[in-house]
């Protein structure tokens, strides 16, 4: 049974917090952010199917709304973290919350302020 | 080979149970995730990936290191508290670690002692506790898998409710980990407790758990 404790070890190390992963999710985050205003089009096809859904159902066309919901272009990484497929980016001038689909990083949620315990509130989301 | 079966029936029965209840919980647990990530929208897993997900890490290992302290604590304790009428519990004039004589170490090893229990000093004494050692060490690993698997499970959650992660010092101290870490604690001492208490009162024919079927509620630490 030693062995299958020790295996168990080995399982969570492996769970998914790889540095590539980290940049993964940073450099979709920063891709996001840095194209959201200028070339919407690159960004909305950075969305979340569902986060893409729901910025069209209340703002209209992701290419016409996502600019006017977009935070400032211009942010530098301070933080990523990942959780299997699950990733906060902290820049500078935004809060990127991501998820790892088959096709890569995409964001859920963007534009977030934080509200101390509660959840962040963001512009773009999810329902 | 038939005769081999035959004398380690019993751990081949138990591995079986445990890979059998292992795919159980891997495809379950695959579909339960993948049930709620369709309804938010979010990625699914494959099988290969659920294996090596936090999430069903933390599932396993907190199973496992309240079973491993379950038998820990039963193991010491059984050296110095007693039931009387359980056949769980030693003799009533047993307590402690009983004699060299009473344990057949040094002098008192038999033909067949082990070596450990023959040679006396240090490796005498570290052999006479080393069931305890290793579940304990067990024990501790896996309740070190489950607080490392369970942050990671956790604060996946977390993010998907667009909440911030908890670093080390605020996992320990979170809810989440104290609840599945209690939860599973209150079910292995009760298990314990159930079979010490009922095993006084009543039998299992032909089970070395149970006392002879004919023997009295008042014979302690007799076996069947």
């Amino acid at each position: 049974m030693a062995w299958l404790a020790g295996g168990l070890l080995v399982l969570t190390g492996c769970s998914g917090q790889g540095n590539a992963e980290n940049r993964n999710a940073e450099a979709a985050a920063l891709a996001f952010v840095s194209s959201a205003r200028t070339s919407p089009t690159s960004a909305c096809d950075l969305l979340a199917p569902d986060t893409r859904k729901e910025l069209e159902s209340t703002d209209g066309p992701c290419d016409s709304s996502l600019p006017q919901q977009a935070a400032e272009r211009d942010g530098t990484v301070r933080e990523v973290q990942v959780y299997g497929k699950d990733a906060i980016v902290h820049l500078s001038t935004d809060t990127v919350f991501l998820a790892r689909f088959k096709d890569g990083w995409r964001v859920t949620a963007a534009a977030c302020t934080p509200q101390g315990d509660r959840p962040y509130d963001c512009k773009i989301k999810g329902d | 080979m038939r005769r081999w079966l035959r004398e380690n029936s019993l751990t081949l029965a138990f591995t079986a149970l445990l890979l059998g209840a292992l795919v159980g919980q891997a495809l379950s647990g695959q579909a339960f995730y993948n049930e709620s990530a369709q309804d938010a929208g979010l990625p699914t897993v494959t099988l290969v990936e659920y294996l090596t997900s936090s999430q069903f890490t933390v599932d396993v290992a907190e199973n496992w290191q309240s079973e491993y302290l379950q038998f820990l604590l039963y193991i010491l304790l059984t050296v110095w508290l007693l039931q009387k009428g359980s056949p769980e519990s030693k003799p009533l004039d047993k307590a402690g670690r009983e004699s060299d004589e009473d344990q057949k170490v040094g002098p008192h090893a038999e033909a067949g002692s082990p070596r450990w229990a023959r040679v006396g000093g240090w490796r005498t004494a570290l052999y006479s506790r080393s069931l305890g050692l290793v579940m304990g060490t067990i024990f501790l690993g896996s309740w070190s898998a489950q607080f490392v698997a369970g942050r990671s499970a956790y604060n996946a959650d977390q993010l998907q409710d667009l909440q911030e992660p908890l670093g080390w010092t605020g996992y320990l101290a979170a809810p989440d980990f104290w609840n599945r870490t209690f939860q599973n604690w209150q079910s292995e001492f009760l298990a314990v407790g159930s079979m010490v208490v009922l095993s006084i009162y009543l039998r299992e024919r032909g089970s070395p758990e149970s006392k002879p079927v004919g023997s009295s509620h008042d014979a302690t630490g007799v076996e069947g």
